[in-house]
């Protein structure tokens, strides 16, 4: 049944149903919502006997959710931006131990500058945290991403990081359907740890590994996530055969029959992508869309069988790594490693700035004409990052960047410097 | 045959002690049955303090709880020397997770077993100096607030010994570490305000805590019996001096603790809800010189010009903590 609710509450509604033992929550703008709502249902006593557990930083989240799932519970919690962050070295430790923890990250930037909007910078910096990526790209798929991840979670004993973007999802209302918990429950078994604390039966976790054997170690928390590239289609193949829905899957093709040109993305940004490429298409120009689901693992031979046929592709990312560019341009290059292709990297819509149809059809205007550079900041306000530069070159002390971009752009009331 | 009212120190020697005392009341490690938790062959150094109290402690939860015990450790010396891989020496349920993390990760331990209906099964928590009063120090106001069902134990060498004896925020004023040398004009650790998280955990009114020493083994497992008896957040802060960091003979271990006692700086204390609840008085006192004289760490006080107004610093500091926790046999 729909019904017109938030992302977060739908995301909350769903966790819920997945019959999660232990939630820990810390707020953080923009994921507060969805701990919120799973506060209530476990205070109404609704998922007895479910413990939530109110904790003092995202530090300790993560830390009591790997208590938690070590103990044999199905653990879950919610963070973003900078509390991602904050829990960094917990977040390598629960994949090393691989405890298959799952997570809502609402996307949002990374300060400074602070900012609480949406972009991809959070989960990107833990692109190699050894955590299962999935990216939603609309509420109805980032509630159904949920019931997978702890399928897969728990078949492969990973810890999974379902991203949604901050604001633009999570806070967006409109009709969505809840799985059914009967449907749930049939698709979800109870969870069967690979190893749990148990005095009946007692094992040592996170033992000191030497030189002898670490290597292995690490290798199979490789060989996982090559697991779960096989699961991940399946498992959403399952869902949809339960719940009669597409959601999941390593990543999504949009109009890319004899496509000249390309788009990959993840996120919701793919919902404007495919609008701009069906305005284009009625156009007649042949381009077509890559929404990429699976980040973590990347699925490579995917990438690569879905962008082959193309003669220009363009990643368009909502991070970037600064000193070198784009982080999912550089993974898809090497899927694409001796084709002969233009390939062309935009940055969009960081830190909140709307990515719109009217950018991206210029982009895709540039490609087409050839001028589009291999790295493109979108909207880049480059008259007023001059200005900046100038001032740098003027004054040996020219002051907080941030605030002198802000005061010529006349957000700020400050006095002149 | 009827039983003699003991005072230990009359005997001198717990083995004589538990023969003189009734079954029920000897020590867990006199029972040939006990858990043997911490098995031998692990790597600790020789007269570790740590491993002497780590024994001890589990081997008396085991027995409190009948073995239904999970065990969680904060990275340090205890990791470090009971598990590298395979050779673990724990024969209970263990994790370790990371350095700062113990008590947040405990609380995860024990919202599980209620929740997947173990409740009867209780967690232990262990860490150094380090992982209690510095990194994990947020983590262990957390779940001290939060009453979680966790005894959470801190084995205190006053200093990270796992790295090569650094300061901690447990390291008392004078002493040397290899980030506090013994030079300059003002030779070790400088005199702060201190950090005594015993009576932090006071401050959150949590239902027990208490200090002990590994110079009094039957009090260190009796404390731990009677925090196992009792639901919520504990705290237990047991002085283990370390050879290698305090620069003391192996063999004066026990002396050593003792002499931290007799000497009022390390102050012997039991408390319920926030407020002391028993003490234990000094003994035969001795002057903060007789603790402090017979390790390295604080050689530097009997022959720098600093060290008589320095001596005279740490024994007002002793002669707060008799004030405060009314030590002095005399006062009794």
């Amino acid at each position: 049944m729909r019904r017109q609710i938030e992302g977060a509450r739908g995301v909350a509604e769903t966790v819920a149903a997945c019959r999660p033992h232990v939630i820990c929550a810390y707020p953080i703008t923009p994921q507060t919502h969805i701990v919120e709502g799973l506060g209530a249902m476990v205070k109404a006593g609704g998922l007895a006997p479910c413990e939530f557990v109110n904790v003092e930083s995202e530090f300790a989240a993560m830390s009591v959710a790997i208590g938690a799932s070590a103990a044999g519970a199905r653990a879950y919690t919610a963070t973003a931006s900078q509390g991602l962050l904050f829990m960094c070295e917990a977040l390598y430790n629960a994949s090393g131990l691989g405890l298959p923890i799952v997570m809502t990250v609402a996307n949002r930037a990374i300060g400074a500058p602070i900012n609480i909007w949406n972009d991809h910078s959070d989960s990107m910096s833990q692109r190699d945290s050894g955590w299962i990526q999935l990216y939603a790209e609309t509420n109805q798929e980032a509630m159904d991403l949920h019931v997978q991840a702890f399928r897969l979670a728990e078949e492969l004993s990973v810890p999974v990081m379902v991203c949604m973007d901050g604001f633009v999802l999570t806070h967006a209302v409109e009709p969505l359907e809840v799985p059914a918990q009967a449907g749930v429950d049939a698709f979800l078994p109870p969870f069967a740890p690979r190893q749990v604390l148990d005095p009946d039966d007692p094992v040592t976790i996170g033992a000191m590994v030497g030189p002898e054997a670490f290597t292995e170690v690490r290798y199979l928390a490789f060989h996982r996530q090559m697991e779960a590239l096989r699961r991940i289609p399946e498992i959403a193949a399952e869902f949809a055969a339960a719940f009669g829905r597409d959601s999941g899957g390593l990543l999504h093709s949009y109009r890319c029959d004899d496509a000249e040109t390309i788009v990959l993305a993840m996120g919701s940004v793919l919902g404007t992508l495919k609008d701009t490429v069906d305005e284009l298409r009625d156009e007649g120009v042949a381009v077509g869309v890559v929404g990429l689901t699976s980040f973590r693992p990347f699925p490579m031979a995917a990438v690569r069988e879905a962008l082959k046929g193309a003669e220009r592709v363009i990643v368009l990312e909502r991070a970037f790594a600064v000193g070198v560019g784009g982080i999912v341009s550089a993974d898809v290059h090497t899927a694409l490693a001796g084709l002969a292709q233009r390939r062309h990297t935009v940055i969009a819509g960081l830190g909140g700035r709307a990515v719109t149809r009217a950018s991206l059809r210029a982009v895709l205007a540039d490609a087409g004409a050839n001028r589009l550079e291999s790295l493109r900041f979108l909207d880049l306000d480059v008259a007023l990052v001059d200005r900046e530069l100038a001032r740098v070159r003027a004054h040996p002390r020219s002051g907080p960047a941030a605030e002198n971009i802000l005061r010529d752009i006349g957000a700020v009331a400050a006095r002149p410097h | 045959m009827g039983t003699q009212e003991i005072r230990y120190f009359q005997v001198g020697s717990h083995a004589v002690g538990n023969r003189l005392l009734e079954a029920g009341r000897r020590t867990v490690q006199s029972d040939p049955e006990r858990a043997n938790a911490l098995t031998c062959g692990h790597r600790a150094c020789q007269g570790c303090g740590e491993a002497l109290g780590a024994r001890y402690v589990v081997d008396a939860a085991l027995r409190a709880t009948r073995g239904r015990l999970v065990a969680v450790n904060a990275t340090g010396c205890l990791e470090v020397f009971s598990t590298p891989y395979p050779e673990t020496s724990w024969q209970l349920p263990w994790l370790h997770s990371l350095f700062g993390n113990a008590p947040a990760v405990a609380t995860g331990v024990a919202a599980a077993l209620r929740a997947t209906g173990r409740g009867d099964v209780r967690v232990l928590a262990q860490g150094g100096d380090g992982g209690t009063v510095d990194i994990g120090f947020g983590c262990l106001s957390g779940m001290f607030e939060r009453d979680d069902d966790v005894l959470y134990v801190c084995y205190d060498n006053e200093g990270y010994m796992n790295t090569g004896v650094q300061r901690s925020g447990a390291t008392p004023p004078g002493a040397r570490t290899a980030t506090t040398e013994a030079v300059g004009d003002a030779p070790g650790n400088p005199f702060g305000q201190g950090k005594d998280v015993p009576r932090i955990a006071m401050a959150h009114a949590i239902p027990y805590v208490a200090t002990a020493t590994v110079a009094d083994l039957r009090d260190l497992e009796a404390k731990v019996e009677r925090a196992m008896q009792v639901r919520g957040a504990r705290y237990l802060h047991v002085l283990v001096p370390c050879p290698l960091g305090w620069g003391s003979p192996a063999a004066l271990t026990v002396r050593i603790a003792r002499l931290a006692t007799r000497s009022g700086l390390f102050p012997v204390f039991e408390a319920r809800d926030g407020e002391v609840t028993g003490v234990t008085p000094i003994r035969g006192r001795v002057p903060v010189e007789d603790y402090l004289r017979p390790q390295k760490r604080f050689a530097h006080l009997f022959s720098h010009p600093s060290g008589p107004a320095a001596l005279a610093r740490i024994q007002e500091i002793a002669d707060r903590n008799i004030r405060r926790y009314g030590l002095a046999e005399e006062e009794r």
